[in-house]
């Protein structure tokens, strides 16, 4: 009796897991893993910090104060204040605005390109996938960092062309992603079905081929966002980014790198939030990973 | 094998004429003109024409990117600095050794440190050190060098005053900028070590050889290691050629007379010679890099020898085949 009821349980969870499916499969792995957990937490407390910026901070971002002038970090003042006497904590609020967004514009942009110029090679092939595969091989091989800041060089300063400019580097590594799964999927028979049914090959690519796609691209972009994050701060600081007036993580770091022998705060509290932002993104990455590509973990 | 090297090296000569045209289609795109910067406010037409046409800029965009291409493969002239009037090979070819002294000097301390860290992560996983280089390593690539830099110079050079705080005049300060560098590596060469050899020391092979009696020790150094190493030097490989091209900044904060440096002046200055070269001279020490990364897992993974080899094997059967 006990048996057959046991026996009938294990029946029902099996059911019920083949029941949740492969997307609760993922989601179930995702949430078990605590330093991916770690990752989002650390994410989702920055992103509403930065999103209701107005709620959190006491201080216009741009509020001058020549009395107030390098206040260490205190009950008024949570982070301190810089050289203008300007809020701290409200530039880093309002600057991640900045960053983030500006960094998740520049992998939208690199990823809807990639994914279209990838799709496009590994879909159709031959003399097409030949000549775009040498370009990107090409923009690969200059380093990252140099193809930014000479294109920002070219593009100019402000946040929609830093953007650009850092779309621009990611864009042949989501083509790359992109051309290589396309490539691996087209082979299987419901690609080969939904085309004798007489799908159109727009409909074959965007129905039955890009959804199957998409778990080595998420990751890509999760991962990504920091690397942008990174990369802009970068060329803020080489002066080639967002520029001073307007609040942005890398360039507050690099306008403060001159007091930094004095007042460290004006340094650390940016580094900080990049630091943050990097490791919740790397963590939340590889976790992401983990959970679409089991076999990976152990 | 020679064989396939060669045909490697002859691959790259596209690549890098395609990285030519890029690099000189944005530096031609960039707003501003060099010859209106070098002249100052004060010029009359005839000047202006006379100072564009001795800089090559009278031309057009095909003009001068066939001109520049063509001086390249004839004579390795890449131009001269419009500020300066040296001609940019020289100023590379005596900035390039610091750079690449630096860069070498900082894999091979990472390589060092990193390799073992990462393998006493593996086997001893989940335990207290496990836990210490993983989230030492995760934490330290969360910070940029551009942080990084200038807290150590605080630190160490201003604070403490046992390092020089700029140039490069002694050995010590070599110090910073290559700890600098290597701590970011360090951090990617221990997760690489690290995921690599858990992998590894699950395959049935790594359990025969325990099976016989070996010791976990050797059994890691003779068995696990050479192919647990693979994927690391993959990593290791792009991060070079990264160090070469992408030390800009750290270069930049301890004003060392490197590439990077060299680089930034071109920008700042719209020195575009200066620009092109560089970026030229770095995709061609990362294109090398990945030839020198694929004959190195031959050397480290005969395997993949054999499979060089073979597909050529095959290929010449095949022309063979057509040919009868």
């Amino acid at each position: 009796m006990t048996r057959s009821k046991k026996k009938q349980k294990d029946l029902e969870s099996a059911l019920m897991t083949r029941k949740t499916g492969r997307m609760g499969d993922i989601v179930a792995r995702f949430f078990r893993n605590k330093l991916g957990m770690l990752g989002l937490t650390i994410i989702v407390v920055l992103l509403i910090l930065v999103i209701l910026a107005p709620l959190f901070t006491k201080y216009p971002y741009y509020e001058q104060s020549f009395k107030d002038r390098f206040v260490a970090p205190c009950w008024e003042h949570p982070l301190g204040t810089d050289n203008f006497g300007r809020d701290l904590w409200s530039r880093m609020l309002y600057g991640g605005r900045i960053s983030l967004l500006v960094s998740v514009c520049a992998l939208l942009m690199s990823n809807i390109v990639g994914i279209i110029i990838g799709a496009i090679c590994g879909y159709f092939g031959g003399i097409v996938d030949n000549v775009i595969s040498r370009v990107l091989d090409v923009l690969m091989s200059i380093p990252g960092m140099l193809l930014a800041i000479a294109a920002a060089a070219a593009l100019g300063t402000g946040p929609v062309k830093t953007a650009i400019a850092i779309a621009i580097t990611g864009m042949p590594f989501g083509a790359r992603i992109m051309r290589s799964s396309v490539l691996s999927i087209k082979g299987n028979e419901f690609v080969e079905a939904a085309r004798a049914t007489g799908s159109s090959q727009l409909r074959v690519i965007l129905k039955h081929i890009l959804p199957n796609t998409l778990a080595p691209i998420i990751v890509n972009a999760t991962m990504n966002i920091g690397s942008n994050i990174m990369a802009i701060s970068g060329l803020s600081f080489v002066g080639l980014g967002v520029q001073a007036p307007t609040p942005e993580w890398g360039s507050i770091l690099s306008a403060g790198r001159e007091f930094l022998r004095d007042f460290p705060p004006i340094v650390i509290f940016p580094a900080v939030f990049i630091g943050l932002t990097l490791f919740g993104f790397n963590i939340l990455g590889d976790a992401l990973r983990d959970a679409l590509d089991p076999r990976l973990k152990d | 094998m020679i064989k396939y090297i060669i045909k490697r090296l002859l691959l790259l000569i596209p690549v890098l004429l395609g990285v030519l045209i890029i690099v000189f289609t944005i530096t031609y795109l960039t707003p501003g003109d060099p010859v209106v910067s070098l002249l100052g406010s004060s010029y009359t037409p005839e000047t202006y024409a006379a100072k564009a046409a001795e800089m090559g800029l009278d031309k057009g965009y095909f003009g001068q990117l066939g001109t520049y291409i063509f001086n390249i493969f004839t004579k390795f002239d890449f131009g001269k600095s419009y500020m300066t009037n040296n001609p940019v090979v020289e100023s590379l070819m005596a900035r390039a050794p610091v750079t690449a002294k630096i860069a070498m000097i900082t894999v091979v301390i990472a390589l060092c440190v990193g390799i073992p860290c990462g393998i006493i992560a593996a086997i001893k996983q989940y335990s207290i050190l496990d836990y210490g280089f993983t989230s030492f390593a995760l934490l330290s690539s969360a910070i940029p060098s551009f942080v990084l830099a200038p807290v150590f110079l605080v630190i160490f050079g201003v604070k403490l005053k046992w390092l020089p705080l700029s140039g490069l005049t002694s050995f010590k300060s070599y110090i910073l900028p290559i700890l600098v560098s290597a701590i970011g590596g360090f951090a990617l060469i221990t997760r690489m070590t690290r995921n690599s050899m858990l992998e590894t020391i699950r395959q049935d092979y790594i359990r025969t050889a325990r099976a016989k009696g070996m010791r976990m020790n050797a059994v890691i150094r003779k068995h696990a290691l050479k192919n647990a190493l693979i994927p690391v030097i993959t990593v290791t490989g792009s991060w070079f050629a990264m160090l070469m091209g992408g030390s800009l900044i750290v270069e930049m904060i301890f004003t060392i007379p490197g590439l990077g440096t060299y680089l930034y002046s071109g920008i700042s200055n719209r020195d575009y010679p200066i620009i092109n070269g560089s970026v030229f001279l770095t995709s061609s020490i990362v294109c090398i890099m990945s030839i020198v990364v694929d004959i190195l897992y031959t050397v480290v993974d005969p395997r993949i020898k054999t499979q060089f080899v073979k597909k050529k094997k095959t290929k010449v059967k095949k022309t063979e085949g057509e040919n009868a």
